[in-house]
C-alpha cells in the first residue's frame, strides 16, 4: 500500500499530477467549465501514458476542479461548477466582508482535507463500502433527494415560504424538456430546442451569476467595486488555522461528503449542499450561516473533494461510475485494456492504490497552487464595477455556451438571470431555486423508477419497507422537525424581544 | 456621465459577446483547443497537399481540397458511454486517414434530440460530422414535428458497427438461464422488473416481453447504460434488456442469460438467442456516423472511406466488445436507416 505512495511522488507521475492541477483549476475556475468536459478534454492525451499516470492526470484534475469552482463562487457569487454552489452562500459573503483571501485559503485548505479524507477511505475501505453502495436503489435516491431538499428550510433566509416557493420553482426549470424517464415533452412549448432542457450548469449561471452583474450596474454610483480588500499580514495562516480549529466540523463534512460520493451518480453536487446542511444543523450559532460563516465555506469545499475519493470506489471496485468525471475517468482505463471491477482490483490492486496516492498528492497540490493563485486573484474584488461587470457578464455568457455549444443554454441562463434578479427584489434568495434545479434530475427518476418497483410490488414495501430508506425517512422527518423547532423559536425569541 | 458610461458599456459588451458567440456556435468548438495541440495543424497556404496524401485519389477526376482545416465531431450523449466509445475507437484512426486533427463537442440533451438537430442545422461542408444511433435517431425520427427536421434527410457516411440486446442479470442473480427468467415472470405476472435504458424503454423492453409471452414491469432508467449497472448489480432490478457491449464491459458482475440477434453473438459463443429457445425476437442496434443534409457527394465519399478504413483497423477491438463491425457506403447506409425506419414505423 506504501508503495503506491512512493509512486505517486516519482518525477513520472507527478509532473502529471501537476498538469492535472493545473488543468483542473482552469477548468474549475471558470464558470460554464466543469470537470466532466476537462475530463474528456484530456481524455487523449492518456493513450500515450500508463494507466497509472493517465489516472494521476485525470484524478488530479477532479481534484482541482472541486476546489477552484469556489473561486468564482466566492469572488463573484458564480458556483465555478454545481458543486460549488452551497460555498457561494457564505463565500460571497466573506467577500463583501472584505475577506476573499481568507475565504479563498478556507476553501484551498479544507479541499485538501476532504481529499486526504475521502483518498484514505478510498484506500482503507473501499470494498465494503462498494458494497453498501449497491444496496441504494431508486427509493432510497429518492429519500436522500428529499432529504437534500429539505435542506432548504436552512438556506431560505427570512421566509421559509419564500425559499419552499424558489425550490419548486428551481425544479420546475429543471423539468423542462423530454422528461428523464418515459419522453414525455414538458414545458417545451412545441420548440425542438428546447427537447434538451436547460443544463443545470448554465442554469445555475443564470440563477447566481446574472443577477449578479444586473446587481452591480443598478449600484454602480454607490458600490464602486465589489469588496474592499487590504491584504493583511499573516492572513493566510490565521485562515489555515481557523479551518483547523474544528476539527469534528472538518471531519463531518469530509465523511459526508465521501459517503455521498460512493453513489452511484450522486457525487460532489449533492454532497456539497447535504454537509451545509449539516453544518447548520450541528452548529452552536446557525445564525451565522449565511451572513459569512468560515464553517460554511469549509462544508462545503471538504464535502466537494470528498466526493472525489467516493466516487473512486464503486469505479475501481465495481467498475460503476460514481460521477460523471468518474465515467469520463472509466473510459480512459477501458481504452487502456483494462476493465475495473472486482477482478481487476483483485489482481492489480497496487493500481488502486496508486491512484489513490495521485489523488492525495494533487489534493496537497491544489492546496499550494490555488493559496499561491488566491493571492493575486483577491484583487478582482477591487476591480471597478464598471469593468468587472461587463467581464462577468461575458464570462456568463461564454459559460453557458461552452457547456454544450449550445445557444439556447445562453437564451436561458438570460431570460432565467433576469427573472431571478427580479424576484430577488421581492425576497427570494437564490440558494433555494438552485438547489431546486439541481436536485430535480435526481428525485424526480428516482421517484418515476421506485414506482415503476412499486406496480412490481407495492407501494409500502418499496418506499417505506426497505431499511436503509427508512433510516433516510427518520433522517428526513429529523430534519423537517429540526427546521420547524428553530424557525418556531426565531419567532418566539422575537416576540420575547418586541 | 459616468453613469451612464457603464450601462452603455455593459450593453455593448453584451452585444458583441452575443454575436461572437452566434458566429462562432455553427462551426468548430473554441473550447476544444485543447485538443488541437494534440495533432500539429496541417493548414497551409494552398491546401491541395491534403488531398493527394489521403487515400481518395480524386476518383471523381475533381481536385478536391477536403479537408483543409479540423473537423467537429457532435457526440449526442455523455463522454463515457457507447458514443464516446466509439469516437475514440475510431478518431486517432480517422484523423490519421484525414489528416487533420478532430475536436469533439458533447451536446447531450433530449436522449440524443439536442446533438443531432445541431449536426442537422451544421453547415454541409464536411467540417462536421456526429455519431448515429439505432434504434435511438430512428424513435426521435419518428416525430419529426417535435425534433423540428427529417432524419432521413441527414447525409450518413456509414454505419460502422452493429450490435444486439441481450437479457442481462446479476453475476449471482438466482436466475442461471433465460428459461428459469421466464418461468419467474410467467408464475408471478407483473412482478418480475426489467429495467431500460432510452425514451422508448418501456415499449422497446414490451416489444420482446410480448413475444417472450409474459408480463413484467419495465423500469426506465435515463443516464444510459452506466446508470443502469448499479441496480442490475444491487439486485433492485431483477434484469434488464440491454446492448452487448454493456455487458462484455462488466463481465464480473454481469452474464447475460440470452442474445436477440439471429444468431450466437460472437464475443459470446455459450448464450443462446431467443430464437433457439423458440421465441421470434430479433433486435439490431448500431451506432454509425454522418454529416449535415446537403453534404456533397465528394466530401462524403473521403469521409466515407477514412472512417471505413478505421473500423478495419479496429476489428479486433470491436468483436471483442460484442460488436459487428460494419462497411457500407454512403447509399447503403441511407438505405440501411430508411429500412430501419420504416420497420420501426410499422412497429408502432
Amino acid at each position: 500500500m506504501l508503495e503506491g505512495l512512493a509512486i505517486a511522488l516519482s518525477p513520472e507521475l507527478l509532473i502529471y499530477i501537476c498538469v492535472g492541477t493545473v488543468t483542473g483549476i482552469l477548468v474549475g475556475a471558470l464558470p460554464g467549465f466543469t470537470a466532466t468536459m476537462g475530463t474528456a478534454l484530456l481524455l487523449p492525451f492518456t493513450f500515450v501514458l500508463s494507466p497509472e499516470q493517465g489516472l494521476a492526470m485525470l484524478g488530479a484534475l477532479y481534484v482541482a476542479a472541486m476546489f477552484a469552482d469556489a473561486v468564482p463562487a466566492i469572488l463573484i457569487n458564480t458556483p465555478g461548477t454545481p458543486s460549488a454552489m452551497a460555498t457561494a452562500l457564505d463565500g460571497f459573503q466573506l467577500t463583501k466582508q472584505g475577506k476573499a483571501h481568507t475565504a479563498l485559503v478556507a476553501g484551498a485548505f479544507s479541499a485538501l482535507i476532504g481529499t486526504l479524507i475521502g483518498g484514505l477511505i478510498f484506500m482503507f475501505v473501499a470494498a465494503p463500502l462498494a458494497n453498501i453502495a449497491l444496496t441504494f436503489g431508486p427509493p432510497e435516491f429518492f429519500w436522500i433527494g428529499v432529504f437534500a431538499i429539505t435542506i432548504i428550510g436552512s438556506i431560505s433566509g427570512r421566509s421559509l415560504v419564500k425559499g419552499i416557493a424558489g425550490g419548486g420553482i428551481g425544479m420546475l426549470i429543471g423539468s423542462v424538456g423530454l422528461s428523464h424517464t418515459g419522453g414525455v415533452e414538458r414545458y417545451t412549448f412545441g420548440f425542438p430546442e428546447l427537447l434538451g432542457g436547460v443544463s443545470t450548469t448554465a442554469g445555475l449561471i443564470g440563477v447566481f451569476a446574472f443577477p449578479q452583474v444586473l446587481n452591480m450596474v443598478a449600484a454602480r454610483s454607490k458600490e464602486k467595486h465589489v469588496a474592499e480588500y487590504h491584504p493583511r499580514r499573516g492572513e493566510t495562516m490565521a485562515a489555515i488555522k481557523a479551518v483547523m480549529s474544528k476539527p469534528v466540523h472538518l471531519l463531518r463534512s469530509g465523511l459526508i461528503g465521501t459517503f455521498v460520493g460512493i453513489l452511484p451518480g450522486a457525487g460532489g453536487t449533492i454532497a456539497s449542499p447535504l454537509s451545509y446542511g449539516e453544518a447548520v444543523r450541528w452548529s452552536r450559532d446557525r445564525k451565522k450561516f449565511g451572513k459569512g460563516a468560515i464553517e460554511g465555506v469549509t462544508a462545503s469545499e471538504t464535502a466537494g473533494n470528498g466526493a472525489v475519493g467516493g466516487a473512486m470506489v464503486p469505479m475501481m471496485i465495481l467498475g460503476v461510475p460514481g460521477s460523471g468525471v468518474a465515467a469520463v475517468i472509466l473510459g480512459a482505463l477501458l481504452l487502456q485494456g483494462l476493465q475495473p471491477g472486482p477482478s481487476l482490483f483483485e489482481s492489480t490492486p497496487e493500481l488502486t492504490y496508486t491512484f489513490a496516492w495521485s489523488v492525495i498528492v494533487a489534493g496537497v497540490a491544489t492546496a499550494i497552487f490555488g493559496s499561491a493563485l488566491s493571492r493575486g486573484l483577491v484583487y478582482i474584488v477591487r476591480m471597478p464595477v464598471e469593468y468587472l461587470a461587463p467581464i462577468v457578464l461575458a464570462l456568463s455568457i461564454i459559460g453557458s455556451f461552452a457547456i454544450r455549444n449550445y445557444l439556447v443554454d445562453v437564451y436561458f441562463m438570460l431570460g432565467l438571470g433576469i427573472f431571478c434578479y427580479l424576484i430577488s427584489k421581492i425576497g427570494f434568495s437564490p440558494g433555494p431555486i438552485g438547489l431546486g434545479l439541481i436536485m430535480a434530475p435526481i428525485v424526480e427518476p428516482a421517484f418515476v423508477q421506485s414506482a415503476a418497483l412499486a406496480e412490481a410490488t407495492s407501494v409500502p414495501s418499496v418506499f417505506f419497507g426497505r431499511p436503509v430508506s427508512i433510516a433516510l425517512i427518520a433522517v428526513t422527518v429529523a430534519s423537517i422537525g429540526f427546521v420547524a423547532w428553530t424557525r418556531l423559536n426565531e419567532k418566539s425569541g422575537d416576540d420575547v424581544d418586541a | 456621465m459616468h453613469a451612464h458610461r457603464s450601462l452603455v458599456r455593459t450593453a455593448a459588451a453584451t452585444a458583441s459577446v452575443l454575436l461572437f458567440a452566434a458566429a462562432c456556435g455553427s462551426n468548430d468548438s473554441d473550447a476544444e483547443a485543447a485538443a488541437d495541440s494534440k495533432e500539429s495543424e496541417t493548414e497551409t497556404e494552398s491546401g491541395n497537399s491534403e488531398a493527394e496524401d489521403s487515400k481518395d485519389s480524386g476518383d471523381s477526376g475533381e481536385a478536391t481540397d477536403y479537408p483543409t482545416r479540423n473537423i467537429t465531431w457532435i457526440v449526442p450523449y455523455s463522454p463515457g458511454g457507447g458514443s464516446d466509445a466509439q469516437l475514440r475507437r475510431l478518431q486517432s484512426h480517422v484523423e490519421d486517414e484525414l489528416g487533420v486533427t478532430i475536436n469533439a463537442v458533447y451536446q447531450t440533451g433530449g436522449d440524443g434530440a439536442v446533438g443531432w438537430q445541431q449536426l442537422a442545422a451544421a453547415e454541409p461542408d464536411g467540417y462536421t460530422i456526429g455519431n448515429t444511433v439505432w434504434p435511438n435517431i430512428g424513435v426521435l425520427g419518428l416525430q419529426t414535428d417535435s425534433l423540428g427536421f427529417d432524419i432521413t434527410e441527414l447525409s450518413f457516411i456509414a454505419w460502422t458497427e452493429s450490435s444486439t440486446d441481450a437479457l442481462v442479470v446479476a453475476q449471482d442473480s438466482e436466475y442461471e438461464t433465460a428459461e428459469d427468467f421466464i418461468e419467474a415472470a410467467k408464475a408471478n405476472p407483473g412482478e418480475v422488473t426489467i429495467a431500460g435504458t432510452g425514451r422508448q424503454a418501456a415499449e422497446d423492453i414490451e416489444a420482446i416481453t410480448e413475444k417472450l409471452g409474459i408480463e413484467i414491469t419495465p423500469v426506465p432508467v435515463s443516464g444510459g447504460f452506466g446508470s443502469m449497472l448499479p441496480q442490475i448489480q444491487g439486485g433492485h432490478v431483477d434484469g434488464s434488456l440491454t446492448s452487448i457491449d454493456g455487458v462484455m464491459r462488466n463481465q464480473d458482475t454481469l452474464k447475460a442469460l440470452a442474445t436477440a440477434g439471429p444468431e450466437r453473438a460472437a464475443a459470446l459463443p455459450d448464450v443462446p438467442t431467443f430464437q433457439e429457445l423458440g421465441y421470434d425476437v430479433n433486435v439490431e442496434t448500431a451506432r454509425g456516423l454522418a454529416a449535415p443534409p446537403g453534404t456533397p457527394d465528394e466530401i462524403l465519399a473521403v469521409l466515407n472511406e477514412a472512417v471505413n478504413n478505421a473500423v478495419s483497423q479496429v476489428e479486433e477491438e470491436l468483436k471483442e466488445g460484442g460488436l459487428t463491425p460494419l462497411h457500407q457506403t454512403p447509399e447503403e447506409a441511407q438505405e440501411y436507416t430508411r429500412e430501419a425506419l420504416e420497420q420501426l414505423a410499422e412497429g408502432e
